[in-house]
C-alpha cells in the first residue's frame, strides 16, 4: 500500500493537469493603484475567463467592464489610458507546471512565473497565487505586481492627482475541473 | 405655576442654548465619500484630516459625485477647474472656496416652539500651495454663534476665522506638518457638529479650532495626526484656554471600511461651559479650576455595499477640576446614510450622550439633496430626549432646514 501511494498520487494529478478548468461563481478581477499621500484607487469588475490547454493557463479579463465607483472616471479609464476598443482584454499566462497545485482539502500558495498582455504589449511578471482544494472545486487567487509604463499606458493624471506607474493587477475565482 | 414672562424667558434660554448648539452643518465634510472608495481626505481637502477649503480634485469631484445630475450621463459629465462654475479660473497653486448656508430652525419643547432664521456660515476660504509648502486661511461673518472662532469681539455680528494655518508637506504628501489655528484631530469629521460626539467632545469643524502644533500622516491604509494644542488663543483671557493634545490613528482593511482611535486630554486653568446638554441648569465645570478634560474613543466609517453608508463613533468622557467630582461620561453616534439617487441623502442616525450623571437620547432623520453643482439643500428633524437633573427627560423637537451653496 505505501509503495503503491507515490504512483496514485500521479494517477490523479496527471488528469488534474490536463483537464479543462471551467469558473463557476462569479469572479472578481482588477487593480489597486496609487497617489500620492494616501490616495488610492480600485478597479473591478466580475467579467473573466478562463482559457486551459492542458499545459498552460491563461486568465482573461475584458476590460470594458471595468469600474472604479466613478462614472466619469470609468470613462477616461476605458478611452484615454486602457484603450479598450482597441485592446479590449487583459491576459494572463501561466504553464500548470508551474503551479503547485494542492491536495484535496489543502491549499497551496506560491510564486510563479507568467506572462501579462495588457495594452497590446506583453511582459515576464511574477505571479503570486494561492490555491484552496475541495475536491474537485478550487479556489484561487493571485496578485501581479506591474507598471502600467512599461505597457504603453499613459500615467493618469487628474485635476492635479497623479497615479504611480507601480499597480498590483488581482483577480478572484472559483473553477471546477472535470 | 410659571409666569408668562417666566416661561418666555425660559423659552428664549432654550432656544439660544440649542439654538447655538444646532445650527447643523458647518460646511463640507461628508465621511460618507468612503462610499466612492475614498477613504483618506487629503486627494479633496487642503487640510489633509478634510473639511472644507477643496483641492482643484476636491472641486473636480463636487461635481462629479455629489450633486444630481438631473438626466445628464454621469460619465459624460466635464468638471471645471475654476470656482464660481467655472467662470474664475484658478492656477493650480491657489485654492478657493465660498461658502454660505443659511438655516431656519425650529424648536418644541414642553414649554413651547420658537422660530429663529440663522446664516450659519458665511465664509471665504483660500489655500496657497509652493512646493511642499501649505498656508490655508478662512474668514466669515457670522451674526450669531461660533463665538470661539471670533476674531472680533462683539455679542453679534462677528468676523470669524475658523482656521489659519501654514504647513509643509513631505515624503510624497504622506507626511504633513501644520501650525496655526486648526481642527481637532479627533473622530469622525462629520458635518452635524452639535451631535453629542462633537459636541461633548469639543471638536467640531463650527468653532471648536484650537491653536496648535500638528503632524499628520496619510499613507496607504493607514492615516494619523497628533496635535500638540497651544489654546485657542481667541479666547481673550488665558485662563480658559485649554492645553493638551488630541490625534486619531485610522486604518483603512480595502476601500469600503475603516476603523479609528481617538484620544483627547486638556488641560485649562478655569472650565467653560458645555452646551451638549442645554437642559443642564449648572455646568459644575464652568469656571472650576484646574479642569481636565478627557475622550478615548472608537469611530469607524463602512461602506456598506450600493448606496449605503453606516459611520458610527463611540467616545469615552472623563472631566475633573479641582474640588468637583469627577464626571465619567460617554457619547455615542451611529449614522446610516443611504443614496438612493445621486445627490439626494436620506440619513438616519442614533446619538447618546451621558454627561454630569445624566443620559440623553437624539435620533436625526435628515434629507441632504445636492440639488445642482455646489448647492445643497438639507431638513433635519431631530428629537431628542435630554437628560435631567432629578430623574426624567426634556423632549425636544427641532426642526432645520437648510440652503447652502459651497463652491
Amino acid at each position: 500500500m505505501p509503495r503503491r501511494a507515490p504512483a496514485l498520487a500521479l494517477l490523479l494529478a496527471l488528469p488534474l493537469l490536463a483537464a479543462a478548468t471551467r469558473v463557476t461563481g462569479e469572479p472578481t478581477a482588477g487593480f489597486h493603484g496609487r497617489g500620492p499621500g494616501g490616495f488610492s484607487l480600485e478597479g473591478k469588475t466580475h467579467q473573466l475567463r478562463v482559457e486551459d490547454d492542458g499545459t498552460l493557463l491563461r486568465i482573461v479579463v475584458p476590460l470594458a467592464g471595468l469600474q472604479t465607483g466613478i462614472a466619469l472616471r470609468d470613462r477616461h479609464m476605458r478611452e484615454r489610458y486602457l484603450e479598450v476598443e482597441k485592446y479590449p482584454e487583459a491576459a494572463l499566462e501561466l504553464p500548470w507546471s508551474a503551479v503547485k497545485l494542492p491536495e484535496d482539502g489543502q491549499t497551496a500558495e506560491g510564486t510563479a512565473p507568467g506572462k501579462m498582455t495588457l495594452h497590446g504589449k506583453s511582459h515576464e511578471v511574477q505571479v503570486k497565487y494561492r490555491v484552496a482544494r475541495s475536491g474537485s472545486r478550487y479556489q484561487v487567487s493571485g496578485t501581479v505586481p506591474l507598471n502600467i509604463t512599461d505597457y504603453g499606458i499613459d500615467v493618469p493624471s487628474y485635476f492635479g492627482i497623479t497615479v504611480q506607474p507601480d499597480v498590483e493587477a488581482s483577480a478572484t475565482f472559483s473553477a471546477e475541473r472535470a | 405655576m410659571r409666569s408668562s414672562l417666566g416661561r418666555r424667558l425660559q423659552l428664549l434660554r432654550l432656544g439660544l442654548l440649542v439654538g447655538l448648539a444646532l445650527p447643523g452643518a458647518a460646511a463640507r465634510a461628508y465621511p460618507w465619500m468612503i462610499q466612492h472608495g475614498y477613504t483618506n481626505c487629503s486627494g479633496c481637502h487642503v487640510e489633509p484630516s478634510g473639511f472644507g477649503l477643496l483641492t482643484e480634485y476636491g472641486r473636480a469631484q463636487a461635481q462629479i459625485v455629489l450633486p444630481t445630475l438631473w438626466g445628464k450621463i454621469p460619465e459624460a459629465v466635464e468638471p471645471t477647474t475654476g470656482i464660481l462654475y467655472g467662470a474664475v479660473p484658478l492656477p493650480s497653486w491657489l485654492n478657493v472656496g465660498l461658502s454660505t448656508r443659511g438655516a431656519v430652525l425650529g424648536t418644541t419643547t414642553s414649554q413651547g416652539t420658537s422660530w429663529r432664521d440663522i446664516l450659519m456660515i458665511a465664509d471665504l476660504r483660500a489655500g496657497l500651495t509652493a512646493g511642499p509648502f501649505l498656508a490655508s486661511v478662512s474668514f466669515g461673518y457670522v451674526p450669531t454663534g461660533a463665538t470661539l472662532a471670533a476674531l472680533t469681539n462683539q455679542p453679534h455680528d462677528n468676523i470669524v476665522s475658523r482656521e489659519h494655518w501654514l504647513g509643509v508637506r513631505l515624503a510624497d504628501q504622506r507626511l504633513y506638518l501644520l501650525g496655526g489655528r486648526l481642527n481637532l484631530p479627533f473622530g469622525l469629521r462629520n458635518v452635524e457638529h452639535n451631535a453629542f460626539v462633537r459636541s461633548a467632545t469639543r471638536t467640531d469643524t463650527n468653532s471648536a479650532q484650537q491653536y496648535g502644533g500638528e503632524v499628520v500622516w496619510d499613507g496607504p491604509g493607514v492615516r494619523a495626526a497628533l496635535m500638540g494644542i497651544a489654546g485657542n488663543l481667541l479666547i481673550r483671557d488665558p485662563a480658559y484656554r485649554e492645553q493638551g493634545y488630541s490625534g486619531y490613528v485610522e486604518g483603512a482593511f480595502g476601500n469600503a471600511f475603516t476603523l479609528g482611535l481617538s484620544s483627547l486630554v486638556t488641560h485649562a486653568d478655569l472650565g467653560v461651559s458645555s452646551f451638549a446638554n442645554p437642559f443642564l441648569p449648572v455646568d459644575r465645570f464652568s469656571n472650576a479650576s484646574d479642569v481636565w478634560r478627557q475622550s478615548h474613543g472608537l469611530f469607524t466609517r463602512w461602506h456598506v455595499g450600493g448606496p449605503w453608508v453606516l459611520l458610527a463613533e463611540a467616545d469615552l468622557l472623563v472631566e475633573t477640576a479641582t474640588g468637583v467630582p469627577r464626571d465619567l461620561g460617554g457619547a455615542g453616534f451611529v449614522q446610516a446614510d443611504v443614496e438612493p439617487i445621486q445627490g439626494l441623502h436620506l440619513i438616519v442616525t442614533g446619538e447618546a450622550l451621558r454627561q454630569s450623571e445624566l443620559n440623553s437620547y437624539g435620533a436625526w432623520f435628515s434629507v441632504s439633496w445636492f440639488l445642482f453643482t455646489y448647492c445643497e439643500v438639507r431638513l433635519d428633524t431631530v428629537f431628542t430626549e435630554f437628560g435631567v437633573p432629578g430623574g426624567g427627560h426634556e423632549p425636544s423637537f427641532s426642526v432645520l432646514g437648510q440652503l447652502h451653496f459651497s463652491m
